[in-house]
């Protein structure tokens, strides 16, 4: 916001001193427009290449703020004043039951201040169900799995949040008040029956999800409804006096004003175990949007392209308009009115594309989020599990941001060029570019320091490269600089291709003189060669400028192209059987203790299932290894002691990396732990130190399974959020041993379909019939791993076409600066077409002399982009078989349409020379 | 050598027809110095435009050892000019980016010359203007005289017939102006080479063999200089 502020009084100073010269001198206005006027394809060009900055910062802003938008959107509707949620259970924490007398003593420790952010507490008791719309048959008609079911007393819930409350109607015990996203779903409105379980509840209304009815519990439920406390008491079999959660509501009220900023519980020390639900969630979506700034980087690099076009614009129309600048000092304007119109001419060009720029950017900003908004909610998802939808919002905020940001570097380019042409000297002024340079000696002098910088530069751009060549540097950067190494390499990509466009253009000389070399036996082509190649010797700032502006647009492209290749190419080879050990689909029945033969009697028995398409339904039940993560919404995924039975042990295709001697095969490795108790196999995952024949510690709360090791089974990194893939594995009736809670053991049902391939309709069979035995939801593995392959690369392809859009801005400024060109050297064209040089000759040099810079930037770029996003592919990639992929298609594709593009571009000016009259070289009017 | 016959150059139409050339009729023999004087805008230039083939006629005829210029195509045109005729301008157009032998090369490089052929070339014509030792300098480290020494080696490299010369020693002082026309003497004498010269200068006018006065698109008046009339 100050930032904001802070851009829009600049902006506002900016117009106000336009405003001012544009008022108080009305001569120097019209001399301002009739110059944008007159030059009115410059002008053009201008606007257009400048408002490609303007249009990709403001939608980059734009797109950051809708995402955080969205999620305080989403945190308002799901929590609104929740804060914290204490449930019930987790014996050994304190909070094994919550009955009145743990809730009055907690509303006394509130009152007394003594529970920092915490202001009121709600009892409640809740249940996750499947909720079921029925016909008059009784047959399941929509289904709508994992909804939070809540009841609590109406008169604590209004004084813990009075605004949700006072929509709310009075619930009787058989009566339902659905979110209008359970109601969408299952098509009911107010009047009719939805089941739960065996009772039928009648749908009182259908309300917006919002704060306490918006709430889905800790583990993120798909949907939320609410029922009168005693429907819930009976629904989840709690008795009068007890309740499954307390939750805490949030002193301040957030929406809109900031985070809660922390995951930590708030009732640790008084000796409860409660869980920052509002404060996880705003992790679990910041942390969604930490890749969201790779746009930024890409906008701002589109920036600096601008700004570099702006600038070498700027300085050919004070160059060209030298000598007229001189004349007007001559006849007695001033250098403060002279500056005065050049700045007022930089103001109407940096508005003119900021307004461009502006609605551009909305439109592209709109763009992104159609292409790769699923990408970030997918990322949410898969983080913590909540469901989010993002969507466009736009705001003062990011609009006035990429207004002024882009309008003022304008701005600020035309100051600079302008207080540079208004302070020449009138005499120096007088005198034309050539004969100001030939004064000057001509050619550029050599200072022994500038021949130091020179090769400072060299030796240390070469430096840095040898050395990225190493081990230790790359060692260095994985190991010391774990999160910073991707800006890192990438800063260090900017400083390559600083330095070699650099280097590239400084060095035209020796290329000319090779190219010449070359082609000694073909006049001709020497001819060309020398006109075109001379110039961009002799105007080396120009030509770094150009070539810089093309080699960062095709750096960030092959960086995020290899990246892309690269890490698309290592998921879509991981086979998800053999990732997921040996299984298809999964599901996760919390609090229940299924055997495997009673899962697949429940599907086999299901009329939701088409026959044969399971091979197997098998169970293993968990709890979580690191018991402080109990209540984390992913506990399981840390790590699970994982109690087995034999049919599990039959399909497994778990491997083990050690073994005891004693067991002459896995599998029979695998069976000793199965039949007895005093034996289990740890994954090398949660290995640490543990070693054959050993007692297993848990490292972090330094508990210790009390059973010899007999194997340590491998891991694959891409297992990671697959269940019972690592942790402790040992008999399955071992595990009650494990948890002081019963009800905290959860059976992973884990299916291997007879086609590893089978059908989306297939997977929804299954998904049906476990929703009806309230078990949800089903995952699906090889379909999330697709969708997400899917996802990853939408997302780098649009971040390339969002680096590319840079490009035009190369393009279109290299078109302005050819024009102008063409222009300034009417004479010479004229005077070499009457000596005889035909115009194929001049077309060609002007062609080539144009489309060299842009081949040479894209080269430079591409291969520092593609050498950078190597070495980032292989740090990202350690410890797992990351092959470094080239998208060799995709960059020749870029490359070509580029080059294309810009050969297009160069063939209007070339064209221009090529109609020039020789009669030209007779014209002496400059 | 040259035959100008009822030459006529009108530009724009309507209101605004302007005839530049009325009706020119003039004969060049070949090593004959020619010099064309008249007021500003009688068509000096023009005349020297449409007799070297750098600009279209409206009709009449220019004919080249025979051969009518503007009969033939513009490609066909830049042939001719490339091989029997040599420019000089007012305002010099040497490339700012190339040495002076690199100038000077530069139209045989066109032609398809071998580069280290026309290197050889180059320099002889920049020694017979006196300007050997100034080969590798860029036009900026050059003095005005020196520029227009090297667009006359550039206008003698591919050894013309006819060197058409536009104002060219309009922007140089006296004593220059003396060098560039003993240059002109010089190469007049040596190699026969004819010189049509566009000039407001009475000296340069003293040194053609015969002087034609323009005005308002028609030649007025034909006269052979004093120095050249006391010469025979």
């Amino acid at each position: 916001m100050i930032l904001s502020l802070l851009l829009g009084s600049l902006l506002i100073a900016m117009l106000w001193k336009m405003g001012r010269t544009a008022i108080g001198s009305p001569h120097l206005r019209r001399m301002a427009l009739r110059n944008l006027v007159l030059h009115k394809s410059t002008t053009l060009f201008t606007v257009l290449g400048a408002m490609i900055g303007t249009a990709l910062i403001t939608a980059a802003l734009l797109f950051q703020h809708s995402l955080v938008q969205s999620g305080e959107q989403l945190l308002e509707e799901q929590f609104g004043r929740i804060g914290y949620d204490l449930p019930a259970g987790g014996a050994g924490y304190g909070n094994a039951q919550l009955d009145d007398q743990s809730v009055e003593r907690l509303q006394r420790l509130i009152a007394q201040g003594a529970v920092a952010e915490v202001d009121a507490l709600l009892p409640t008791v809740s249940l996750t169900s499947t909720l079921i719309k029925r016909n008059d048959q009784g047959d399941p008609l929509s289904i709508q799995p994992n909804v939070y079911l809540q009841g609590f007393d109406r008169m604590r819930a209004q004084s813990f949040d009075w605004r949700v409350m006072q929509d709310i109607p009075e619930l009787g015990e058989q009566e339902i008040l659905l979110s209008e996203l359970v109601a969408n779903r299952l098509e009911v409105v107010a009047g009719d029956q939805v089941s739960v379980g065996e009772d039928s509840l009648r749908v009182v209304g259908v309300v917006p999800e919002q704060g306490l009815l918006g709430y889905r519990g800790i583990e993120h439920a798909s949907a939320s409804a609410l029922v009168a406390e005693g429907t819930a008491r009976r629904l989840a079999d709690v008795p009068d006096g007890q309740y499954t959660n307390i939750l805490l509501r949030q002193k301040e009220y957030l929406f809109g004003t900031g985070n809660v900023g922390t995951r930590s519980s708030v009732l640790f020390g008084l000796g409860y175990r409660d869980v920052a639900v509002r404060g996880m969630a705003e992790d679990d979506l910041e942390h969604a949007r930490r890749i969201f700034p790779i746009f930024s980087i890409a906008s701002w690099s589109t920036i600096a392209i601008g700004l570099m076009m702006i600038l070498n614009i700027f300085r050919m129309i004070a160059e060209e308009r030298r000598q007229e600048l001189g004349v007007l000092r001559a006849i007695g304007m001033t250098q403060a009115d002279l500056t005065k119109l050049l700045r007022l001419e930089g103001a109407f060009y940096a508005l003119l594309s900021s307004v461009v720029g502006l609605f551009a950017g909305i439109g592209l900003a709109k763009l992104l989020l159609v292409l790769i908004g699923d990408y970030f909610a997918l990322g949410v998802l898969q983080i913590g599990g909540l469901s989010i939808q993002y969507q466009l919002f736009i705001s003062f905020e990011p609009l006035i941001t990429g207004f002024a940001t882009g309008a003022l570097l304008i701005y600020c380019c035309s100051w600079q060029v302008s207080t540079q042409a208004a302070t020449v000297p009138i005499v120096e002024a007088l005198y034309d570019e050539e004969e100001r340079r030939g004064r000057n000696g001509g050619r550029e002098r050599l200072s022994i320091q500038r021949i130091a910088v020179r090769l400072l530069g060299t030796i240390l751009t070469a430096g840095v490269f040898l050395l990225s060549l190493t081990d230790s540097f790359r060692d260095g950067l994985h190991d010391h600089f774990s999160n910073l190494f991707p800006l890192l390499l990438i800063a260090l990509g900017f400083f390559w291709t600083l330095m070699t466009s650099l280097i590239v253009s400084r060095s035209f000389g020796k290329l000319t003189m090779g190219l010449q070399w070359v082609f000694r036996p073909f006049g001709r082509i020497v001819a060309v060669l020398r006109m075109a190649l001379r110039n961009l010797e002799v105007h080396s700032k120009r030509t770094a400028l150009l070539v810089l502006m093309f080699a960062l647009v095709f750096f960030l492209t092959s960086l995020s192209g290899v990246f892309r290749d690269s890490f698309i190419g290592h998921f879509a080879r991981q086979e998800s059987r053999v990732l997921a050990g040996g299984y298809d689909l999964y599901a996760t029945a919390g609090g229940k203790r299924l055997t495997s033969e009673e899962a697949s009697r429940m599907v086999a028995g299901s009329e939701q299932v088409k026959a044969g398409i399971v091979e197997q339904v098998v169970s293993v039940w968990q709890v979580p290894l690191y018991r402080e993560q109990a209540y984390h919404p992913n506990a399981l995924e840390f790590g699970s002691i994982n109690g087995i039975d034999r049919a599990y042990v039959a399909l497994s295709t778990l491997k083990l990396i050690d073994r005891d001697p004693a067991y002459r095969s896995d599998l029979e490795a695998w069976l000793a732990v199965v039949n007895d108790p005093g034996v289990m196999i740890v994954s090398e995952r949660h290995a640490n130190e543990a070693k054959i024949g050993e007692p297993y510690q848990i490292s972090l709360m330094g508990g210790v399974i009390q059973k010899r090791i007999i194997g340590i089974a491998a891991y694959d990194e891409g297992s990671n959020d697959l269940p019972a893939t690592s942790g402790v594995f040992l008999k399955q009736s071992e595990l009650p041993n494990y948890t002081n809670d019963p009800k905290t053991i959860t059976s992973q049902l884990l299916f291997r379909l007879t086609q590893e391939e089978t059908s989306a309709a297939d997977v929804e069979g299954i998904e049906k019939a476990l929703s009806l035995h309230n078990i949800y939801p089903l995952h699906h593995p090889d379909a999330d791993r697709k969708v997400g392959v899917d996802h990853m690369a939408k997302f780098f392809d649009t971040f390339a076409s969002y680096s590319l859009l840079s490009a035009l801005i190369g393009i279109g400024g290299l078109g302005v600066i050819m024009f102008r060109m063409v222009h300034a050297r009417r004479q010479q064209i004229g005077m070499l077409r009457a000596v005889g040089v035909s115009a194929a000759v001049i077309y060609w040099s002007l062609l080539i002399e144009g489309s060299l810079i842009g081949m040479l930037g894209i080269a430079l770029g591409s291969l520092i982009g593609s050498y950078v996003g190597t070495i980032m592919v292989e740090l990202f990639g350690r410890g797992g078989d990351f092959p470094v992929l080239f998208p060799y298609g995709k960059m020749i594709l870029y490359m070509v349409g580029t080059q294309l593009l810009t050969l297009l571009l160069m063939m209007l000016p070339a064209r221009l020379a090529f109609r020039l009259s020789p009669a030209e070289a007779t014209k002496y009017v400059r | 050598m040259i035959e100008v016959q009822n030459l006529w150059r009108t530009y724009g139409g309507g209101e605004v027809r302007v005839d530049a050339l009325r009706g020119i009729s003039l004969a060049v023999e070949r090593g004959e110095r020619i010099a064309v004087m008249g007021p500003s805008g009688c068509g000096k230039t023009t005349l020297l435009n449409c007799m070297s083939g750098i600009d279209t006629i409206t009709s009449g005829h220019v004919l080249l050892e025979g051969q009518d210029l503007h009969r033939g195509s513009a490609a066909a045109r830049d042939q001719y000019r490339a091989k029997k005729m040599g420019f000089v301008f007012q305002s010099y157009n040497l490339i700012p980016v190339l040495s002076a032998v690199e100038n000077v090369e530069l139209p045989l490089l066109c032609q398809g010359v071998d580069v280290k052929e026309a290197r050889e070339r180059a320099e002889v014509a920049l020694t017979r203007v006196g300007l050997r030792e100034r080969a590798h300098h860029r036009p900026s480290e050059l003095s005005g005289g020196q520029h227009q020494r090297v667009a006359l080696a550039r206008a003698i490299v591919n050894n013309p017939a006819v060197v058409f010369a536009d104002e060219p020693t309009g922007a140089l002082d006296r004593a220059t102006t003396e060098l560039v026309l003993d240059l002109f003497d010089h190469l007049n004498r040596v190699d026969n080479i004819t010189f049509v010269i566009v000039t407001h200068n009475p000296e340069v006018a003293e040194r053609a063999d015969r002087v034609i006065y323009m005005d308002s698109g028609e030649i007025v008046q034909e006269l052979v200089p004093k120095r050249r009339r006391r010469e025979r």
